[in-house]
């Protein structure tokens, strides 16, 4: 009897331990947890320590989480690992399918330049018309998926009048250099990188095709119960904004090293970018809906969503 | 006299009782009854709302997923097709990787030249985990299926030559001396002594690679690939599907467990001797 007992509570106490491991850590009022990309705002503003300033008063310190991409970054958002983030349009689509923890907070303006299809520098293809048949690299269900659907739309192309070879940043430049693509839908900085370094042609940019935003998500948890600190968050982005839009150099200069990539390549993205942190407004929510309703209409997404559900109430 | 012979009990039953103490059940019972205690506290802890399903999805909620990628499928093709295209892979894997490992690892146990010239590319190639050269292999060979095969097959290398070379060195010397007094060729010996000693390691070897190959499968489908089980996985985990992440986990475990089952059952057909020389 004594050791039926002994090995129920051990086995009581795995449990117990399993379950805290994994249940959510609730928004401590004392941290905040930020996640960020080694290219963005956040690590810009983490460098300059503002948002330290700006929340000491309210007796807040910050911890700082790096992630090597958006999805990963939202997903340790969904289980409660962070508090903050930011990524580009797709991310958050796919975050708020998988749980309903996820807030929009704010978003910088459309950034069209940062996105684009490129072709080799001696390719004969001269116009996205020219894609017809063409196979085209592109990361699966990023913001680059939805500018390829949109631009091919415009054109009067069917996304089925192309061949899409679903490859990761990194390997679609591999597969572009070789010529295994025709083209490639891809983003700042790679898009930049691939302009600077081997010369790529820009078959379009989103510019009249789609906006391009990037987004500041928090957890809806986390931001119910300290508006405070997402206020303090968002006046922080805003001096870094006009910090970096003052002094582009500089900013590079900080990038340059962190992410291994040339100042040359950091100066013509940053130039792409666009900066002016706002709230989410009514078009900006319409266009992200337009987003999720492609990726749902593509399968990728499993289920519609509302995304005026996950926007942050201004003032709230 | 009699009442010492009547303490110690026939030696035959205390060896038998107390050495190899034998299970009173069949050999499949501990571990079905394993599997099942995993899935019963599996769906204890979600019942019991311990874990979110973001987390943790219950088995009803897998088993749900699997109907319906098995019927609707998921990423444009239906569990079926993400299942065979996964399976002609890893086979055409296999088959390229046992055809060059297999006389690698020959060489490695009968010559010390071939060891010394295999040995350092082997076990340079051995450790380079396969994320680390996938833009390599898509400079060199592209982004159709020879790449993702070739992924795949590299993982598989290692395993089978290092069992087959440790097999190959392992033969009996009485044995070797024996044919040879019989007047065996070189190629006799490798044929008739050598090749059914080492038999039984390339089977091990075999059945390592299929591991080793099995877990390179997401690596591989990260290369432009429109369908296969890690394809799937990747997918799902990139779109914060978790119940289907867990799904596809499981069928490959499956899957490689039936491959395991019929590898063993292969071995028992071409090795009948092995453990018996």
């Amino acid at each position: 009897m004594t050791s039926t007992l002994t090995r129920r509570t051990a086995l009581a106490a795995v449990f117990t331990l399993a379950a805290a491991g994994v249940a959510p850590a609730f928004a401590a009022d004392k941290e905040v947890r930020v996640g960020y990309q080694k290219y963005g705002t956040l690590v810009l503003l983490k460098g300059k320590g503002i948002l330290e300033e700006k929340l000491k008063p309210l007796g807040v310190t910050v911890k700082w989480a790096e992630f090597a991409a958006g999805p990963q970054m939202l997903e340790a958002l969904n289980a409660g690992a962070i508090d903050i983030g930011q990524t580009g349009e797709a991310p958050p689509i796919f975050a708020q399918a998988a749980s309903d923890n996820l807030l929009y907070l704010a978003n910088e303006p459309p950034a069209p330049k940062g996105e684009a299809i490129l072709v080799p520098k001696d390719s004969t293809i001269t116009s996205v018309k020219d894609l017809k048949g063409k196979t085209v690299g592109l990361n699966k269900g990023s913001n680059v998926h939805f500018l390829l659907v949109k631009a091919l739309e415009k054109e009067g192309l069917a996304y089925t009048d192309i061949k899409t070879a679903f490859l990761p940043p990194a390997d679609a430049r591999a597969a572009f250099e070789k010529g295994a693509i025709d083209a490639w839908a891809i983003w700042d900085p790679f898009q930049a990188s691939a302009e600077v370094a081997i010369k790529a042609r820009t078959l379009t940019t989103a510019e009249g095709v789609v906006p391009n935003y990037q987004f500041y998500l928090g957890s809806r948890t986390f931001s119910d119960a300290n508006p405070a600190v997402i206020d303090a968050l968002i006046a922080a982005i805003r001096e870094t904004d006009d910090w970096i839009q003052k002094d582009p150099a500089a900013a590079s200069a900080e990038l340059a090293p962190s992410t291994g990539i040339p100042r040359a390549v950091l100066d013509v993205a940053i130039s792409r970018q666009s900066f002016g942190v706002a709230p989410l407004s009514d078009k900006v929510i319409a266009d992200q809906q337009l987003v999720a309703d492609t990726f749902h209409a593509l399968g990728l997404l499993p289920k519609k969503i509302t995304i005026s559900d996950a926007v942050r109430k201004a003032g709230s | 006299m009699t009442a010492v012979h009547d303490l110690a009990p026939p030696l035959d039953e205390t060896i038998e009782d107390a050495v190899y103490a034998p299970p009173r059940f069949g050999p499949a019972v501990l571990p079905i009854l394993t599997l099942s205690v995993l899935v019963l506290v599996w769906w204890a802890v979600t019942a019991a709302g311990l874990i979110k399903p973001l987390f943790l999805p219950s088995p009803a909620e897998v088993v749900t997923q699997f109907v319906t990628v098995l019927t609707d499928g998921y990423m444009d093709a239906t569990l079926s097709q993400h299942l065979v295209a996964s399976l002609i892979r890893v086979f055409s894997a296999l088959v390229a990787s046992a055809a060059i490992a297999i006389p690698v690892g020959f060489a490695i146990g009968l010559s010390r030249v071939g060891r010394g010239i295999l040995d350092p590319l082997l076990e340079l190639l051995r450790p380079i985990p396969p994320l680390a050269y996938l833009p390599l292999v898509i400079i060199w060979f592209g982004i159709g299926e020879a790449s993702k095969v070739l992924v795949i097959g590299v993982a598989m290398l290692a395993p089978i030559a290092i069992s087959t070379a440790s097999g190959v060195r392992s033969v009996a010397p009485d044995r070797l001396d024996a044919a040879r007094a019989l007047g065996a060729s070189r190629f006799q010996l490798v044929r008739y002594v050598v090749l059914p000693s080492a038999l039984p390691d390339i089977f091990t070897g075999i059945r390592i690679a299929l591991g080793a190959g099995w877990s390179t499968l997401v690596a591989a489908e990260l290369v432009a690939a429109t369908r296969g089980l890690g394809f799937m996985i990747q997918s799902a985990a990139q779109f914060l599907v978790t119940d289907v992440v867990i799904m596809g986990i499981l069928v490959i475990a499956g899957l490689a467990f039936a491959l395991e089952v019929l590898v063993r059952l292969a071995e028992k057909v071409f090795v009948p001797w092995r453990g018996k020389l």
